[in-house]
């Protein structure tokens, strides 16, 4: 019953925003990220009682950002010529590199699912043209810190399970605020945006006075979006035709 | 043209489908931990050409979660015939049963840490994630220990650029129970075990007896060392550093991994002599099973235990069984016939 009537309410929304034309909806897709989670000591020592080596806080790919098909959500933009506010709620899988690789370990990662809400402003700095750039910047709040095979995650809803650590999922809190900034191209119903996040709050749960802290997390991430809302399509199809025609 | 929409739709689905399923893995069979741990060895009686003797041991089995092991150990129980200079020796098995142990209430107790250096040859399947498992069965025994019980961390090695201090750095101002205060420190040993040093264990544990009769605040005193290697510094003889433990009722607990070294059998006779346990990693093993052994280190430290005591007969074909006799080798246990999976329990005494 509740399904019926979430997905009855999102109809609803979806033929309203669908009509009034400053209004945008669509999907996004989070298909890639950078991360870089920060220590404030050499060696970290988790659950298992084996300690792992913190070295050099680089920038990572992991592993799980392949999994970042997954990484989706819904999003509703207000659009002006010239500027426009976005919010959107996305389901997000985010892996972080903590121990680079010694004698003894390969590297390590920490990830874990969660859902985000950002807050996003920005410029269009061409609105005449069909492609559209645009500088924004804003706020994401992050809310909860679920292992990949979790009740919100898309892995248990299709019954797979999928090997993570989830070792440091205990020790960062489970709400997160960043600030953002980011630049993107939009083109028809399609949106580009490369976006750069910090953390605003403190990560730890609880301060520790021998075991390694978390200090800072960077994010760098392509962002992409899928109007489905308006009339878009249409006119990119007619551009094509168009196109091949000449 | 049409543009091609429904087949990037379909080739994007099905390469998400083909990435789910890849990460799919089957879950293996857990392996079995099997901790065995030699207590003594002694002496029962001999004609010249029979002795009996008695091995207390016990066994840690993952599967029964970590009690005894509830195996016939009398079927899978052995200790394998030789022939040397023309005499051939067997073993016979007369009896296996359980011993409750005395209780010696909280322990404090010293952890002296092997920092001497891993020749990475000598250890061919033990390697290099020898000093993560001795650092990791370092921590798990500081934090799994209880209220009441407290210990103290050190370090031994000579010439060693990342140790100076010679034969044994203390960390800490003394016996502590908590156990946080080591985590940096040992992941720091763990880390830096590439500067290899000469073995000074002679020295250290004599330092350290003296340390631990002066200030360890429980009357239950012990000393677990952690050892991959003979003592090759020199100072006082075994006998003198082992009348000295017995002398200061410090029992001598060795955690070993080499045996093909002079000093093997001295370990086992300190260890044995002193009231302490043989804990022996094979070179074969890839050491695992030391973090492992800490489970019931606690319990077994202050005697709340039952072992196992294994009589035992051993028929030589000529007359050989004198005073001073050394009998020493390997009690062996079959744990699983399949797999081949057996595991070692040294012991070494002398016919008095």
């Amino acid at each position: 019953m509740k399904k019926k009537l979430i997905i009855g309410l999102f109809f609803l929304f979806l033929i309203n925003t669908g009509t009034a034309q400053k209004f945008d909806l669509g999907f996004t897709l989070t298909p890639l990220t950078l991360n870089r989670l920060g220590f404030d000591k050499p060696a970290i020592i988790l659950n298992d009682y084996y300690s792992y080596d913190i070295g050099k806080n680089d920038f990572s790919f992991g592993y799980p950002t392949l999994l970042g098909l997954l990484n989706s959500g819904i999003y509703i933009r207000y659009c002006q010529p010239t500027w426009f506010l976005k919010t959107e709620i996305n389901y997000q899988t985010k892996s972080f590199r903590f121990a680079e690789k010694s004698k003894l370990f390969t590297k390590q990662f920490f990830y874990y699912s969660c859902v985000e809400i950002p807050l996003i402003a920005g410029i269009r700095l061409f609105p005449e043209r069909v492609c559209k750039f645009k500088i924004q910047a804003g706020v994401n709040t992050e809310i909860g810190k679920y292992n990949h095979n979790s009740f919100i995650s898309p892995f248990n809803m299709l019954g797979l399970h999928v090997s993570a650590n989830t070792a440091l999922l205990d020790r960062i809190k489970s709400t997160v605020f960043y600030y953002h900034l980011g630049a993107g191209v939009d083109y028809y119903g399609m949106s580009f945006d490369l976006r750069v996040e910090k953390n605003i709050n403190d990560l730890n749960k609880k301060i520790s006075e021998y075991n390694a802290n978390f200090t800072d997390l960077l994010m760098i991430r392509l962002g992409m979006g899928f109007k489905i809302t308006g009339r878009h399509w249409n006119k990119f199809r007619k551009n094509i035709q168009q196109i091949e025609k000449e | 043209m049409k543009y091609p929409y429904r087949k990037i739709l379909y080739i994007m689905a099905c390469s998400t489908l083909l990435l789910l399923f890849s990460c799919k893995k089957k879950d293996a069979a857990p392996v079995p931990i099997i901790v065995p741990v030699t207590l003594s060895a002694v002496h029962v009686s001999h004609t010249t050409t029979q002795l009996e003797f008695k091995i207390r041991f016990f066994i840690l089995d993952s599967r029964v979660n970590d009690e005894l092991t509830e195996m016939d150990l009398q079927q899978y129980l052995y200790i394998n015939g030789y022939s040397y200079s023309g005499v051939n020796y067997s073993y016979t098995l007369n009896s296996v049963n359980k011993v409750t142990m005395p209780l010696l209430g909280n322990s404090s107790t010293a952890v002296m840490l092997d920092e001497s250096g891993i020749e990475e040859d000598q250890f061919a399947g033990l390697g290099a994630s020898y000093m993560q498992n001795q650092e990791t069965a370092c921590r798990k025994f500081f934090k799994l220990s209880p209220a009441g019980n407290n210990f103290i961390l050190s370090a031994y090695s000579a010439d060693n650029a990342f140790l100076p201090s010679h034969p044994l750095t203390i960390y800490g101002d003394g016996f502590t129970d908590n156990p946080e205060i080591y985590d940096q420190k040992l992941a720091e040993l763990r880390q830096y075990n590439y500067f290899t040093g000469n073995t000074p264990f002679l020295q250290a544990l004599d330092s350290m007896l003296e340390f631990v009769k002066a200030k360890a605040p429980n009357a239950n005193k012990q000393v677990i060392a952690f050892t991959h290697s003979g003592d090759n510094v020199g100072g006082p003889a075994w006998n003198a550093v082992v009348n000295k433990a017995v002398a200061y009722h410090i029992p001598v607990n060795i955690v070993m991994t080499y045996q093909s070294n002079g000093d093997y059998y001295n370990y086992i006779t300190l260890a044995g002599t002193t009231g302490g346990m043989i804990f022996y990693v094979s070179n074969n093993q890839d050491g695992t099973n030391i973090p492992h052994f800490t489970t019931k280190l606690n319990d077994v430290l202050k005697g709340n235990f039952l072992c196992f005591e294994s009589d035992w007969t051993v028929n030589a074909s000529s007359p050989v069984f004198n005073s001073g006799f050394a009998e020493s080798g390997f009690m062996e246990l079959y744990i699983d016939n399949k797999d081949k999976l057996y595991t070692y329990m040294p012991y070494f005494f002398r016919i008095p």
